[in-house]
């Protein structure tokens, strides 16, 4: 991992700490990644949200943010969620829900380029893609929720209330 | 934002886009307000023209967002949406992921990505981070265009570029 790649994960750290989100550096795979811990006040929820940085090509850089949905569901629920995600997706602007079935493991996730943006401008968008990438992951894993609990099948979900309006 | 305020700042930022490019960016008023339109190199064929277009949408005072949209394919056989639609999902896992969106929408495929800009940045700083973006966008159409080829050519099904495309 690239030295510049960690002094950014650094200063987004630094700078979330002021605003009250805990952010712990931490390596999985051999990569240095931010885990974030905080709440969305406007929805009084608990997010974990996982802060990378990847090279989408050699020379662009892109802050990537993920957060976790659901984990370890049984194949036939992430099959069931799944089958809904491209119609959650159809309306947004920042982000997109994705599912891998194998490992039942359903996220949200938006990475966004730094190229050509100053650190500052950098760190003041990183807010504002966290506000708007945590509270339309809360808002879908609500709406999955009464498929994820067998409560309704896919086929029975309201299409039109899956759309999240973002802004 | 006001749409002759809106016009006004497309308006700069595709005159920085045009001198960085060799193709024309200009504004188009909508219903919605306007757009900076433009159109790149197809990655399904040479001569061929692929639309893009930004919107520019203002959240509040502090951020603007831009909708950047890269037409891939149009007039797309009915038939074939659902295995378009399954194939675009896989790929939206495997294509750096979550930076950009495959959407198909009344027989158009395109490549969608949202980017929020500080309004007190420069608009400069602005154009360069949408023409990064672009450019990845570009360079991931080209990618991913052979897919479609072969699924749309019927050279290959759904199920066969799904399990390539696990496989790497």
């Amino acid at each position: 991992m690239k030295q510049k790649d960690i002094d950014l994960l650094a200063a987004i750290g630094e700078r979330l700490s002021e605003s009250g989100i805990a952010a712990r550096p931490a390596e999985i795979d051999g990569i240095i990644v931010l885990e974030l811990e905080g709440r969305a006040e406007s929805e009084d929820k608990e997010f974990d949200c996982t802060v990378t940085i990847c090279h989408p090509s050699e020379d662009t850089t892109a802050v990537q943010l993920l957060v976790s949905l659901f984990y370890q569901l049984d194949e036939e629920k992430a099959k069931a969620a799944a089958s809904l995600l491209p119609e959650m997706n159809s309306f947004l602007e920042i982000g997109s829900f994705g599912c891998l079935v194998e490992g039942g493991y359903l996220y949200f996730s938006h990475s966004f380029f730094t190229d050509g943006l100053s650190e500052d401008s950098v760190l003041r968008c990183f807010a504002a893609y966290l506000e708007a990438v945590t509270l339309t992951a809360l808002k879908g894993k609500k709406l999955l929720m009464p498929v994820i609990k067998g409560d309704i099948t896919p086929e029975e979900a309201d299409k039109d209330e899956l759309r999240i309006v973002q802004f | 934002m006001q749409n002759k305020n809106a016009g006004d700042y497309l308006e700069a930022i595709g005159r920085i886009l045009t001198e960085k490019t060799e193709y024309d960016f200009t504004v188009e008023e909508n219903e919605y307000g306007a757009d900076l339109v433009s159109e790149l190199p197809s990655p399904f064929s040479e001569e061929g023209r692929s639309g893009c277009a930004i919107q520019l949408k203002r959240i509040n005072d502090d951020f603007f967002l831009f909708a950047l949209r890269i037409t891939l394919l149009s007039g797309l056989p009915e038939e074939l949406y659902d295995d378009i639609t399954a194939v675009s999902e896989m790929i939206n896992d495997h294509i750096a992921a979550g930076t950009f969106k495959l959407e198909r929408e009344s027989g158009v495929l395109y490549f969608s990505h949202g980017i929020i800009i500080d309004s007190a940045a420069q608009k400069s700083e602005a154009a360069l981070n949408i023409f990064t973006a672009l450019s990845v966008m570009a360079a991931t159409a080209e990618n991913t265009a052979e897919l479609y080829s072969e699924l749309i050519s019927g050279e290959k099904s759904a199920e066969a570029i799904i399990g390539e495309i696990c496989e790497t």
